[in-house]
């Protein structure tokens, strides 16, 4: 049978020797990634040789398509609305950077679920297609139509913020498009899914990327095509560990082989870092100036530097960027070989590795994280480097692991685009719903039994749209207002992000405490039971993710339906304490760390970038003028490199670069 | 057609034959002719791509199967005298030859045994890591399957004797028979990549062509060739089913490196029109 499991079995057999297979297997199986392994004179050997070099891709002419590329590419090509799903290592972003060479479409949008993994794209979108007269960005500075040949790589949020600029889009890609099939829970939902839906109209071509499941409901009226394949030109080993902490403290010891650790938490990191790593040397030569500077901007007892200079990375979702970056970029070029990680490394970035070790069992061995556990296995195994990966995890989590490790065939997902209660937690307006030739018994009744009734659902559910909250999220607040006669800011954070610290949050907006150091000893005042690396980490959760992506959310959010009650009852909705708070507390925020009062789009839009990055807006406050000035209309943080690069007046920056 | 079959022997069981490819030309256009079969624009895109119409840059990409690597995008400028430095070096490795046999034999099988055969690949049974066959050519059609083994040596009974000596490819010729009985899993993948699933049955009621092939220097008096012709009587082949058969062809040319180099040649000019320069 030539299927994936013999198709593994193939290449374990030529991992062990390359001379136990012939180039016959291999083309039996489609392994023709590994036939330079063994081709030699033979007239079968030069046919497939020609076959190769036929299939060879424009983009990067030492690849070539294998046969199941081919058929998915040509799909592709003749389809207007494709689904690929295919096992991580198939190749599914190389399918379309060949398209966007080949067919250069004139405005591409190309959204990604993480910063960090937009900056890779963004690298080598840029080095690919520039040359063909594209520009690669993700930020505007100017707000004003997108009609250039351009190429945005971003995240559903930067990409909802520029949609009214798109008339239209040629080629419209989703990766980890599974994501749509999500619950709605927060606003990362529902701003994918309305990317998507309001995209669907106005794209020529749509690409929605995913990893191999066994079938896709839910988008039957959207004629979308389905191209599967289960193609894997690596193959798996699996076992289950008894001892497995100490099988871990060996293997980084030995530093041999790559491997990449995954925890559920970064608290549970922290622990195991501490409790089993804490002693082991494997430094590296790391960039002195670097490391002093991250110790400066952070804190020298942060564990994520603290591991670093042992040769362990550290990759968790509360890291700045440019530290990420340096985590992954060593791991990438063996620099070092371990990397410790949560969640952020299956959707952050690209790192296959050797060995994968799963260590929690918590929101990756359930029957809930089918996807997710391929997406993380997806990562053990490198073509052209290891041909076989290893996932090892705790005899303890063997009936966990079979519940999790099931044949692709039992993996069904469903978009939540025909789910009612979905639907509206979406806010999906009319239109969608013509194009779906949905029944209208789907009404925008969530409003029906407040008081507010009188309020147009249309600009509830807009605003809702714009700030990406949820129908349920509105509720809440509606609730919260109705029941409460003590109404507070801290209140209703409380209500709708619930589990903020807020002690780091008190600590993180207040002005005395400029430094990051200064923050670190305020706040272990607070907590002093606490370890400084973990107040360290919650002050850098607190400052670069949750601030940023919920709390000034929300601020806004409360002040725009609070304006669009007033505006149709004349009555506020929140109290003018509340309302003056929250304006205060965002005030704080954007002057603290973006360090801009009232930001002007330009300004905002820029420093904003740098914040993102990890760079403090005390450090790039005096070359920030001419950065604004220099910076292209559609930029990237490569953009600013680049100025940066150029300028030796801002040699003092290069240091986040490295 | 310019060749044509002439039987030279049979085995005592008649299963086995050992046969010349005659011609009335000289050997200066024999040497033509079987470059003219090889590098016909329809023939040889068959070899590589079966039905698929030619597609900018495939013919050269065919051709430059056909020369030495060193000569791949710089054909303009490669001398003759070039061209022979690589054959001489290339002599000792018997490579270029190989390859030279293996794809005019599969030319020929097409030609003479069945027009529909394309190379390809048979897997025989569950076993993961024995899909080759042991031999230099294999191809298929719905009515035929043909093993071919291709020797070009300086002499016949050199190359005949290898062919019909090879411990190897009897036993994996015996071992491809054997192994066809209790299956219920063949696979015939071609070189276009098309799959055919057959049964026990089906595959035992294709009939299978062993066609050795030896290319090789005219020898004279031609009456040494003889002794080569007895050589089938030496095949032993177990359980051999009766609609099976061994044909051993040879085709005499002048001079083995003048092929060669003529081949090379002939692909590098090809190629240049191509590219118009």
């Amino acid at each position: 049978m030539i299927n994936q499991i013999n198709r593994e079995q193939v290449i374990k057999l030529m991992d062990e020797s390359v001379e136990s297979v012939s180039i016959e297997d291999l083309f039996l199986y489609d392994l023709s990634p590994y036939y330079e392994d063994k081709l030699d004179e033979s007239f079968f050997s030069k046919q497939l040789e020609f076959i190769q070099d036929k299939n060879q891709l424009k983009h990067n002419i030492d690849i070539s398509f294998t046969s199941e590329q081919i058929k998915i590419y040509n799909k592709i090509i003749e389809n207007r609305r494709s689904i690929v799903s295919a096992p991580t290592s198939f190749g599914k972003t190389m399918l379309v950077k060949e398209y966007i060479f080949n067919h250069q479409p004139q405005k591409v949008v190309f959204i990604v679920p993480t910063n960090s993994l937009a900056d890779e794209l963004l690298d080598n979108f840029s080095e690919l297609f520039t040359g063909l007269g594209y520009i690669i960005f993700d930020s505007l500075k100017n707000l004003e139509p997108i009609n250039d040949k351009s190429i945005f790589i971003g995240t559903q949020e930067k990409y909802y913020n520029l949609i009214e600029f798109y008339d239209g889009i040629d080629l419209f890609v989703i990766d980890e498009a599974y994501k749509l099939t999500d619950p709605i829970k927060g606003s990362r939902e529902v701003i994918l899914n309305r990317s998507f839906i309001d995209t669907l109209e106005i794209s020529n071509k749509i690409i929605l990327l995913m990893p191999l499941v066994n079938s896709i409901t839910g988008l039957e009226e959207l004629n979308f095509d389905i191209l599967k394949s289960d193609y894997a030109p690596v193959a798996k080993n699996f076992s289950a560990i008894k001892k497995l902490d100490r099988k871990i403290t060996d293997s980084i010891n030995r530093n041999e082989e790559t491997n990449l650790f995954y925890f559920s938490s970064p608290k549970y990191l922290e622990k195991f870092f501490l409790k089993n790593l804490n002693k082991i040397d494997n430094s590296i030569l790391l960039n002195d100036d670097w490391v002093k500077r991250v110790e400066d901007d952070f804190h020298p007892k942060w564990l994520p530097i603290q591991a670093l200079k042992l040769g362990i990375g550290i990759h968790y979702g509360p890291m700045p960027k440019f530290i990420q970056k340096k985590v992954i970029d060593l791991f990438k070029t063996k620099g070092i070989y371990n990397v410790l990680a949560t969640n952020s490394i299956i959707e952050g970035v690209n790192t296959p590795t050797k060995n994968i070790y799963i260590l929690s069992s918590k929101d990756i061995l359930g029957k809930n994280d089918l996807v997710k556990y391929k997406n993380l296995i997806g990562r053990a195994g490198r073509l052209g480097e290891h041909k076989v990966g290893n996932i090892f995890y705790w005899e303890k989590h063997q009936k966990q692991f079979e519940n999790a490790n099931v044949p692709y065939e039992r993996i069904d997902i469903q978009f939540v685009l025909q789910n009612r209660a979905e639907i509206i937690e979406i806010n999906r307006d009319n239109n969608f719903k013509d194009e779906l030739n949905f029944k209208s018994d789907i009404q925008n009744d969530y409003l029906e039994d407040s008081s507010y009734s009188s309020v147009p659902q249309i600009e509830v559910s807009n605003l809702l749209n714009k700030h990406g909250f949820t129908v349920n999220q509105l509720k809440v607040l509606i609730k919260y207002v109705e029941d409460t006669s003590n109404l507070s800011f801290l209140g209703i954070i409380g209500k709708i992000n619930r589990g903020i610290d807020l002690n780091s949050l008190k600590v993180a907006l207040t002005h005395k405490y400029k430094s990051f150091n200064e923050m670190v000893e305020e706040l272990t005042k607070l907590v002093p039971t606490d370890e400084t690396t973990k107040i360290v980490s919650s002050l850098i959760e607190m400052i670069y993710s949750v601030l940023p992506f919920k709390i000034i959310p929300l601020i806004n959010f409360t002040i725009d339906i609070n304006e669009l009650y007033f505006k149709q009852s004349g009555k506020s909705l929140l109290n003018v304490d509340v309302i003056n708070e929250s304006k205060k507390k965002k005030a704080q925020f954007y002057s603290k760390f973006i360090g801009i009062d009232e930001p002007t789009h330009q300004a905002l839009v820029i420093v904003n970038k740098l914040f993102e990055y990890g760079i403090p807006y005390n450090r790039v406050k005096p070359y920030l003028s001419e950065i604004t000035e220099k910076i292209p209309n559609k930029f990237s943080i490569h953009d600013i490199k680049n100025i940066i690069y150029q300028d030796v007046k801002m040699n003092d920056l290069r240091i986040y670069f490295e | 057609m310019a060749l044509t079959i002439t039987n030279k022997s049979k085995s005592t069981c008649a299963k086995y034959e050992f046969s010349i490819y005659e011609h009335t030309l000289s050997f200066f256009d024999l040497d033509n002719y079987i470059l003219s079969i090889l590098y016909d624009e329809t023939k040889l895109n068959y070899l590589f791509q079966i039905d698929e119409p030619l597609k900018i840059g495939d013919r050269i990409k065919q051709l430059q199967r056909f020369i030495g690597n060193p000569f791949k995008n710089r054909e303009e400028e490669v001398l003759d005298s070039e061209i022979r430095i690589n054959i001489k070096s290339n002599e000792s490795k018997q490579s270029y030859y190989t390859f030279f046999a293996e794809a005019l034999l599969a030319r020929l099988n097409i030609d003479f045994i069945d027009n529909k055969l394309i190379t390809g690949v048979i897997s025989v049974g569950q076993n993961i890591s024995v899909t080759g066959h042991g031999t230099d050519v294999c191809m298929f059609s719905e009515n035929n399957l043909v093993l071919g083994e291709a020797k070009f040596y300086g002499n016949l009974y050199s190359g005949a004797y290898k062919i019909v000596n090879d411990k190897s490819f009897v036993s994996k010729l015996e071992d491809n028979i054997s192994r066809i009985n209790g299956t219920t899993d063949i696979i015939l993948k071609g070189i276009n990549g098309d799959i055919t699933r057959k049964t026990e049955k089906e595959i035992k009621k294709i009939p299978l062509t062993f066609s050795g092939f030896v290319l090789h220097t005219s020898e004279i008096p031609i009456i040494g060739y003889g002794k080569s012709y007895k050589l089938v009587n030496s095949i032993k082949i177990k359980d051999f089913p009766s609609h099976y058969k061994i044909h051993l062809y040879h085709l005499p040319i002048e001079s083995k490196s003048e092929l060669i180099f003529k081949a090379q040649r002939k692909a590098l000019d090809l190629i240049i029109k191509e590219k118009g320069l």
